[in-house]
């Protein structure tokens, strides 16, 4: 009997629990996804029409943009706007943080001050809620990504761009890009690509590292991210005007010379930027959750407990002082006690 | 007007410039060191040496005789005679036609201080605009020849040429200082036109009213400067003889017939010669050499070095000589590199500064002031040399002619430092603020662009070179509007040549296009050559030294007297 008990049973059918991510896959598209994206970089870079070039909205219909005289009184702001997108039944809720006044001043050492408050409040906001006795809903307002414009022009990283950058690298996940990429030729393209993450490696800062494809994902997978890992700092070009080529409407720039096709792979890589973030959405929210929000974690928790022991050691002072004072006091009392006895017997004396 | 009144007045003005003219083409023909303008003379030297009417005939007759000689000469032109554009209309027009007009650039190209090598190729660009635009312009220009002044005929040319302000500068240049030095650059001026359709090109000429009136037919916008301007004005009518004039071949021979006859006659009287300073001083000139610094200011990468290396067609940049370093230094430095440069006789010593780490840093605060002190620097240097008792004959200018400001392309405003910068800046020196890469902006964001500049420089009261507080007359104020409409210049700068449509072209190939650099529907990289080099040179440096250097000097002597006054007044309190 015993020996039959031991025998399990066969395992010939299907059990079904490889049922589990069709079901983690329901549950999730019912909750819908959340995630919020920063773009940081000097005004003019084109910012605002890349993002609504990359979600095919227009997250800024009414935009102001203010003339220098302004520019110069201006600090720098933090704008978040949301939006909620719905592909295919899959719903997004999408958050856009703008940082417009970012760089624009003549002395900019205070500029990314606003941004690392602004962060460090979202994480603070989600350890709070963490931490609180209902955790059912946590809204998830951390900066999942940020998106980090460089500008064309110069020769490589500005000074700015690394300060920043090495300020903020540990907070959260830098995609750095580069803005307005059809100032550039190829080879220039390529230079400048060469030479910031050159710059990059040389300060030490740590962007956002495209995960390696499971050696189990199919050849395309793997050579796409193969790609797109040679791509990165992306060359983008953004536009929402459409243009008639060739008989087709695509968006575009068009030039004198000529008319530049933002979803031509050719010309810029704005559809590598555009299926890296889409794919890699989750691993940039897993990031966000593993490293940096840990990270500021237990930043934050030694921070407190160093408030508590600090405490303590108040404690005891007090706990001695106290004992000083019961001293004192209980002498005292013996004191008087002592002259009490004394009256009295003068007192009985006298008659 | 009529061919009539033309005649009669043409034949009036022309007997007191016959003379002249002949004088003039004597010294010419003796001091035209390039082979290729003593060639073109070539046929007629002998002539020439003796002012007679009758060898004039014979020149024109020569003349005629080989158009495309003369033609081939004009690029490498005389160099001591201010640009004479010889537009012959000759009685045998419409046989060729097409030589005729190649000689209307004659003379242009040889007072532009362009690169050397470029001389050819662009005279022949003129031509072909020429003849395109020859029947409809030829029967109104005969008319602004008579009587017309030389303004008028100016203004008219501005018409047809659309925005090409260079034509009234050579105007400007009348009325402004007599400095032959002028008549070098201005006779750049030759070749903006290039561009347009304008047959017309102002040819600077100490000699043009005489050479006009001697030879009708020959079509020549010459200038002349001060001392002739009166001559010139009276004699519009012959200088502003169009090439399109030609095509009046009746007209041009009785004319001619008139002057032949006149000629004798007024020969010796009337002409004293003074007009002749001007062939002296332009001799001087040429001996001396010009100077010319030009500062560039701008963020790191926005093509600087590329631009200058462009404007002057040759390695000058801080790059080419010193190699691409192109780390940020921490501070803004000031590099100056001189180069001496040559064209067609004309030497001009070209001094490029540079502000490498200009608006890099984080904190660029007072970013600008090692720049203020470095210009204030040399007009300290001049200042102390015109003060010394043992003065040097001709002291050497370091000053600061003109400052390109690079203005990046955001295509939204100006930045708060542009502002700083600028409005610090334009007191002291003339500013002239360029959008860099202007590839980036399509048209339309180029002209919302542009706008919101002129805007913020107007809110800010930030006075931009070409000032309008130093426009001296009307005509300089309609060019000077011109150019003010435009500024700031959308440039696109590039060392490579590329092949496009069979022409080698500078440009910047991508794979969407080729921009050159060249072409005005592209970029306006011709208009800012054509303003700092070709007709405004002259007029920065005046500006810079009558204006700019004159109220440092005024400032700093008041200073000075103040401080002497200061220490005497404590002396005497003291003593008291």
């Amino acid at each position: 009997m015993s020996t039959e008990k031991a025998k399990f049973p066969d395992v010939t059918g299907y059990v079904g629990f490889a049922n589990l991510p069709n079901q983690v896959h329901r549950k999730s598209v019912k909750k819908g996804f959340e995630f919020t994206l920063m773009v940081v970089g000097e005004s003019g870079l084109g910012k605002s029409t890349l993002i609504n070039s990359l979600f095919l909205t227009d997250l800024y219909p009414e935009r102001y943009v203010p003339g220098a005289a302004e520019k110069i009184e201006r600090t720098v702001q933090i704008e978040a706007s949301t939006v909620e997108i719905e592909e295919r039944g899959v719903k997004l809720r999408l958050t856009v943080v703008d940082t417009p006044g970012y760089g624009d001043a003549i002395n900019s050492q205070d500029c990314f001050r606003p941004i690392i408050q602004y962060i460090d409040n979202q994480f603070e906001r989600y350890l709070h809620d963490e931490s609180g006795l209902n955790r059912r809903h946590i809204v998830d307002n951390r900066v999942h990504c940020c998106f980090y414009f460089i500008s064309p022009f110069g020769h490589g990283l500005k000074p700015l761009d690394v300060e920043f950058m090495k300020t903020i690298h540990s907070k959260v996940n830098i995609v750095p890009v580069i803005a307005k990429a059809d100032t550039l030729t190829l080879r220039e393209r390529e230079r400048l690509k060469r030479r910031i993450l050159d710059e990059i490696t040389e300060h030490g800062i740590r962007i956002y590292q495209l995960p390696d494809a499971d050696s189990d994902e199919d050849e395309e997978f793997k050579e796409q991210t193969m790609i797109l890992k040679a791509s990165v700092p992306f060359a983008v070009i953004g536009s929402n005007q459409l243009i008639e080529v060739k008989g087709k409407k695509i968006r575009g720039r068009l030039y004198p010379w000529g008319v530049v096709e933002v979803e031509n792979p050719e010309h810029n890589d704005f559809l590598k930027l555009r299926t890296m973030l889409v794919t890699h959405m989750q691993d940039l929210q897993e990031v966000t959750q593993d490293l940096h929000y840990e990270n500021f974690r237990s930043e934050r928790l030694k921070r407190v407990g160093r408030d508590v022991e600090d405490e303590t050691v108040d404690k005891d002072k007090i706990l001695l002082q106290k004992e000083a004072e019961l001293r004192r006091m209980q002498e005292m009392i013996a004191q008087m006690q002592a002259q009490m006895r004394m009256k009295p017997a003068d007192n009985g004396d006298g008659h | 007007m009529s061919d009539i009144s033309v005649n009669d007045q043409l034949e009036g003005i022309i007997s007191d410039f016959e003379a002249l003219k002949r004088s003039f083409e004597v010294e010419e023909v003796d001091q035209t060191p390039n082979s290729s303008v003593s060639s073109r003379r070539g046929p007629t030297p002998p002539l020439r040496s003796t002012p007679t009417s009758g060898h004039r005939y014979q020149d024109l007759g020569s003349r005629f005789a080989d158009p495309t000689s003369k033609q081939a000469e004009a690029p490498n032109a005389k160099s001591p005679k201010s640009s004479v554009k010889r537009i012959e209309i000759t009685g045998p027009r419409h046989p060729e036609p097409v030589s005729r007009r190649a000689e209307i650039s004659i003379d242009l190209s040889s007072k532009q201080v362009d690169g050397a090598s470029h001389g050819v190729p662009k005279i022949g660009l003129k031509r072909a605009e020429l003849l395109g635009h020859k029947p409809p312009e030829m029967v109104p220009r005969r008319t602004e020849v008579s009587g017309t002044k030389l303004q008028e005929i100016a203004s008219r040319r501005l018409e047809t040429t659309g925005s090409k302000f260079a034509e009234s500068i050579p105007r400007r240049t009348e009325s402004s200082g007599p400095s032959l030095s002028e008549i070098s650059p201005k006779k750049v001026e030759i070749q903006t036109p290039k561009h347009q359709e304008t047959p017309v090109k102002p040819v600077e000429n100490s000699i043009s009213p005489h050479i006009n009136y001697q030879q009708k037919q020959e079509v020549q916008l010459e200038r002349a400067v001060t001392e002739t301007k009166v001559k010139i004005q009276n004699s519009a009518e012959n200088s502003s003889i169009k090439p399109s004039i030609m095509s009046e071949s009746s007209r041009d021979a009785t004319v001619k017939q008139s002057m032949q006859n006149e000629k004798p006659e007024f020969e010796n009287f009337g002409y004293v010669g003074i007009d002749s300073i001007l062939e002296q001083m332009r001799r001087k000139a040429m001996k001396q050499g010009f100077e010319f610094n030009i500062m560039v200011v701008g963020q790191s990468g926005l093509g600087k070095s590329t631009l200058i290396n462009t404007l002057f067609k040759s390695k000058v940049s801080r790059k080419s000589v010193e190699g691409t370093d192109e780390r940020i230094p921490q501070t803004v430095e000031m590099k100056s590199i001189s180069h001496d440069v040559e064209e067609k006789g004309v030497r001009m010593k070209l001094t490029v500064i540079d502000t490498p780490g200009f608006g890099d840093q984080i904190n660029n605060e007072n970013c600008w002031q090692p720049i203020t002190e470095f210009i204030n620097d040399q007009y300290e240097t001049y200042l102390k040399e015109e003060l010394t008792v043992n003065r040097k004959k001709r002291i050497q200018d370091t000053r600061v002619h003109c400052c390109i400001y690079f203005i990046a392309p955001t295509g939204h405003s100006l930045r708060p430092l542009d502002i700083e910068f600028m409005r610090r800046l334009s007191k002291v020196v003339n500013i002239v603020p360029v959008i860099a890469k202007a590839d980036t902006l399509t048209l339309e964001e180029r002209a919302i662009f542009k706008e919101k500049i002129r805007n913020d420089l107007q809110e800010h009261d930030i006075d931009v070179y070409p000032q309008r507080q130093f426009d001296e007359d009307a005509e300089d104020q309609l060019i000077n509007d011109k150019i003010r409409e435009m500024v700031p210049f959308a440039v696109v700068g590039s060392n490579l040549e590329y092949q496009v449509n069979g022409r080698r072209i500078l440009g910047r190939k991508t794979k969407w296009g080729t921009i050159e650099v060249e072409n005005m529907s592209h970029c306006e990289f011709a208009y800012l050559r054509d303003l700092l080099i070709r007709t405004h040179m002259q007029n920065l440096k005046d500006v810079t030294s009558s204006i700019h250097y004159e109220a440092y000097r005024v400032q700093r002597l008041s200073e000075g007297n103040e401080f002497s006054n200061g220490i005497a007044e404590k002396d005497m309190n003291s003593n008291m």
